[in-house]
């Protein structure tokens, strides 16, 4: 039952994770001449974040931005500082990299058949930039809703080798540098090792699933799809010796929505936005809506950013109204017919979208008069946290480990998203491929992992009556919300290190097939990260934004922009300082 | 529950199988089957990809999204 036929395979780059960044990366380290396979534990036609569609993406567009005199410095400088610095959650030079590349990484999508020009629009380039939940007016429309599938499809035409339901679990090391990694099948009983030159890490930023978001009563609801939202490249990398950041920023604040969906932040929508507003019981306005400037107003820089500070300055009235018991409405009384019309547009193309078009279109909706109720919002996981690289060549400080997509540290506007995914992807694909052609193929080193992996999967599969993975994420759900995300103290946290290690302990999992043991597997990393978790938050020992330290007093005072590192060394989880001032 | 799937539409071509990042569905007797209603993510990739139109994706009731209809400044029929 349990036998698993094992293949080797021998490449010059092995990217793990193929979604937006992964095929990115895939597909320029194949243009760059390097042999390529990409190791997918869905399918990389709609795997990850993006897989059912975007509909905006983030990018210097020189065409408009030249016109409003907003440059590339101003772009980095917005990014950098909407980043949550100095908490240290930024890095300039990764926002610098982003503002000079991403002109033109991102509208190369438009050769693999999306599209991004329209002829109604009356900003240059013919774009769709509307200002929306987005600070820095950089963000415009498209027609994503097949992303995935395009670059998928552009990848597997230049010989890129993408073998899915391969859920990879161990990165090989040979004398401190990654030489491959090994995987194992959710759908066959087949275990994959690839041995290769370099390796890159992209399987998603956010680990959504580490909070009760996810399997809040009798749904899978999170804000990335649950398959890649288990923390895994974090895991995957520490254990290699890696550096992963910014995971003491776990963020479990409430939030507010007025889709019933347990999104907090940067929920699927955000096109409705600028023509919506926030009302209360008697239609009185609560959060106005917001307007556009002419792209020709001489003073639309300025304009713009007093617009987006104005409007994050409304809307955070929301949920303190909320908390106090008001009841508030979103709605569109004043969104012009085009406005809505557009709204409709652009919920067919961004993901999970397209299926709340759906749901509202049968039952009639109509925008102009239905009104919805703003509800409090579920808890939310960490979704800064990535792995740090040394610059922007995007090597992670173990050698031959490279880092693509929203899984890089220090880059995000304010938030991980697809044009960094994007960029961060063509980069590590660029970079990894010129280390690739002055390195060796190292001797295969997979067969301990494999022989562990064999045990452990043979272990799940046999083993009767144990706990479902499913009851075994609640356990951990449980423990992260009660303890995490609020004002710290170390004895809190020491207790609640023992309880975790505790409940990890006890733990005897069981799988009645290879999805179920996908599922299992995914849940060991979720209780990996959780360590992680909280070793860096008992390293960062005072309070930056949102992180408090109630005996923050007994330690000395600390500089801001410094960045907690966690990674392990013989098993053991290890944090150190680094120095984010670049 | 949140997938619903015509068999009488469905071939069993599979392309719904193959997309769904969730491993939810499968087939079964020629027919596209779900596995793990649990565990869908309502991302709509296998009604996109599904050449027949077999498939729809809903929000199931605990989900729905309410609104009311404004007809008068004071209606309150919630949907
Ligand atoms: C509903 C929704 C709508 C969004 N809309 C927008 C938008 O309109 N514009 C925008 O800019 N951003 C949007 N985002 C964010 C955007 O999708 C992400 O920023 C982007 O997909 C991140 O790319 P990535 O390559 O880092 O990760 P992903 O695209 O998530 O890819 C990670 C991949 O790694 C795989 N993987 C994970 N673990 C393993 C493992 N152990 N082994 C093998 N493979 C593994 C996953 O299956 C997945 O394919 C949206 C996100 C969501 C959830
Ligand atoms: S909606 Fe998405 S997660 Fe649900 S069955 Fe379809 S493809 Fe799978
Ligand atoms: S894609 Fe459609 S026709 Fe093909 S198996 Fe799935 S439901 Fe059936």
């Amino acid at each position: 039952m349990s036998d698993f036929e094992v293949r080797k395979y021998v490449t010059d780059i092995l990217i793990v994770g193929g979604g937006i960044g992964g095929l990115a990366a895939a597909i320029r380290a194949r243009e760059n001449g390097a042999d390529v396979i990409v190791l997918e534990k869905a399918n990389a036609r709609r795997s990850g974040l993006a897989g059912s569609g975007l509909d905006h993406i983030q990018s210097y567009i020189p065409e408009f931005h030249g016109k409003i005199g907003y440059s590339e410095e101003d772009l980095s400088a917005d990014q950098f500082e909407f980043g949550g610095n100095p908490g240290g959650l930024h890095r300039k030079d990764l926002t610098d990299y982003f503002a000079a590349h991403s002109a033109a990484d991102v509208i190369e999508l438009e050769k693999y058949g999306l599209k991004f020009r329209f002829e109604d629009s009356d900003r240059p380039g013919g774009f769709r930039i509307v200002p929306q939940f987005h600070n820095v007016p950089s963000s415009y429309h498209f027609e994503g809703r097949d992303v995935k599938p395009a670059l998928a499809k552009h990848a597997l035409e230049l010989g890129v080798k993408i073998f899915n339901r391969q859920h990879v679990r161990e990165l090989v090391t040979d004398g401190g540098a990654v030489t491959g990694a090994v995987s194992i099948g959710t759908r066959d009983y087949v275990i994959t090792a690839v041995s290769a030159k370099t390796t890159i890490l992209a399987t998603s930023g956010v680990a959504s699933r580490l909070s009760s978001g996810v399997t809040n009563g009798d749904t899978f609801e999170t804000f990335g799809t649950p398959t890649a939202s288990a923390g895994s490249g974090k895991v995957l990398a520490a254990k290699a010796g890696a550096e992963v950041v910014n995971l003491e920023f776990i963020n479990l604040v409430t939030g507010y929505s007025f889709q019933n969906y347990s999104f907090t932040i940067g929920f699927p929508g955000g096109s409705w936005w600028p023509a919506g507003r926030i009302v209360d019981e008697d239609c009185q306005v609560v959060v106005p809506r917001t307007r556009d400037l002419p792209p020709d107003d001489p003073d639309y820089k300025a304009k713009y950013r007093e617009l987006i500070r104005h409007s994050g300055e409304e809307r955070g009235k929301i949920v303190p109204l909320l908390l106090q018991g008001k009841n508030l409405y979103f709605d569109l009384q004043e969104a012009t017919d085009a406005e809505i019309d557009y709204i409709w547009w652009a919920l067919g193309h961004e993901g999970k979208s397209g299926v709340i078009k759906h749901h509202l279109a049968s039952r009639g909706v109509n925008f102009k008069t239905a009104r919805f109720p703003v509800r409090l919002a579920g808890k939310n996981a960490p979704v800064l946290a990535g792995l740090w690289v040394k610059d922007s060549s995007l090597e992670t400080n173990i050698q031959n480990l490279y880092v693509a997509g929203n899984e890089l540290a220090g880059t995000g506007m304010p938030l991980p998203a697809a044009g960094n995914a994007l960029v961060f992807g063509f980069r590590a694909g660029e970079q990894a491929a010129a280390r690739a052609k002055e390195t060796d193929t190292a001797a295969d080193g997979s067969g301990a992992i494999i022989q562990s992996l064999q045990a452990q999967a043979g272990e799940i599969l046999s083993r009767e009556n144990g706990d479902h993975w499913f009851n075994a994420e609640d356990g951990l759900q449980i423990l992260i919300d009660n303890n995490l995300g609020k004002p710290y103290t170390e004895n809190a946290l020491a207790l609640t290190a023992q309880l975790l290690q505790k409940q990890r302990d006890g733990l005897k999992l069981s799988a009645a097939n290879l999805h179920e043991l996908s599922r299992s597997f995914e849940v060991l990393d979720l209780y990996d990260l959780a360590e992680l978790v909280i070793a860096s938050i008992r390293e960062r020992k005072s309070s930056v934004g949102s992180f408090v330290r109630l005996d923050e007093a007994k330690y000395p005072a600390e500089k801001y922009g410094d960045s907690i590192a966690v990674y392990r060394k013989d098993g053991k989880v290890k944090a150190r300082r680094l120095s984010n001032l670049v | 529950m949140a997938i619903l799937i015509d068999s009488n539409l469905c071939t069993g071509c599979g392309n719904c199988v193959e997309s769904c990042p969730e491993d939810v569905l499968s087939i079964a007797k020629g027919k596209a089957v779900v596995n793990y209603p649990r565990e869908c993510w309502r991302c709509g990739s296998c009604v996109y990809d599904c050449p027949s139109g077999a498939i729809e994706v809903d929000l199931d009731a605990d989900n729905s999204i309410r609104f009311v209809e404004i007809t008068t400044t004071n209606s309150n029929s919630d949907k």
